[in-house]
């Protein structure tokens, strides 16, 4: 809800590559990311090797 | 950086998930929370062209006059920050379903009210708040509607009227999760109305 109580706090910042393995990943095992921490370092592997993008901005407050 | 990055690309809330291209730039987006296969089916569709912003856009023409997709295209404008595109498409619900019949016209009423609260339009957003209270107070956003309207008032420092919003809801929705929080609301509404009195 937008209530004042919601400050603008800036999120943390993850960035994936999506990997053709997303499909082949049993359902239920624990599977982590490699999440990178650069937006740049992933914009040029990326750009590279040619694979989209998952950007996630979140926030733990 | 991470500040400098979500205003890049006009993240307004989180979570914000999006899917670039390899260039960086947006396919789409992910507001919000999803049940993971909801989310996996969305980020799929995204990376085949399917359900995009941009697809809708190009859908207007045909869909426009069906509210369920309105609201949908109004609902991802907004997602986007597109907020001048989000409220001309809200406010062509009430007309397209003026009975409602998809329970989405309060909805989006309630991201009307929303739109001119982050506009600092205090007026505006208890205008669409209190449409949904006169003509629809049985839906689910009456009480949102209710909390636009104390809210409203609070930030023009009505301390009195807020005040009485909030006991409003207190007294509506006495089982509610919100109510203690909305009681905590208007005792300090009671505190800073005691103040301005002094102060003056």
């Amino acid at each position: 809800m937008d209530r004042g109580r919601w400050g603008m706090i800036a999120g943390a910042l993850a960035v994936v590559l999506v990997g053709a393995c997303a499909k082949t990943t049993p359902k239920h095992e624990e599977v982590g990311i490699a999440w990178k921490t650069t937006y740049d370092t992933a914009l040029a592997d990326a750009g590279k090797n040619g694979r989209p993008i998952m950007l996630d901005f979140y926030t733990d407050w | 950086m991470d500040t400098v990055t979500a205003a890049r690309y006009h993240v307004e809330s989180y979570p914000t998930i999006l899917v670039l291209k390899p260039d960086g730039t947006e396919i789409d987006r992910v507001v919000g929370y999803y049940h993971p296969a909801e989310f996996m089916g969305l980020v799929e569709d995204y990376l085949a062209g399917r359900n995009t912003l941009g697809s809708l856009i190009a859908e207007e023409p045909t869909q426009g006059k069906d509210p369920r997709f309105v609201a949908r295209l109004a609902d991802r404008y907004y997602e986007h920050g597109l907020y001048p595109e989000a409220k001309s498409r809200y406010e062509r619900m009430m007309p397209l379903d003026p009975g409602n019949k998809t329970e989405l016209v309060d909805d989006a009423l309630t991201s009307l009210a929303r739109l001119s609260r982050k506009s600092k339009d205090y007026p505006g957003e208890r205008k669409y708040a209190q449409v949904v209270l006169d003509k629809y107070p049985e839906s689910d956003q009456a009480k949102t509607a209710l909390l636009q309207v104390a809210d409203s008032y609070k930030r023009e420092q009505s301390w009195t009227r807020a005040r009485e919003k909030y006991l409003d809801y207190t007294k509506k929705y006495p089982g509610d999760e919100d109510a203690p929080w909305a009681q905590e609301q208007a005792d300090t509404m009671t505190v800073r109305a005691e103040r301005a009195k002094r102060g003056a």
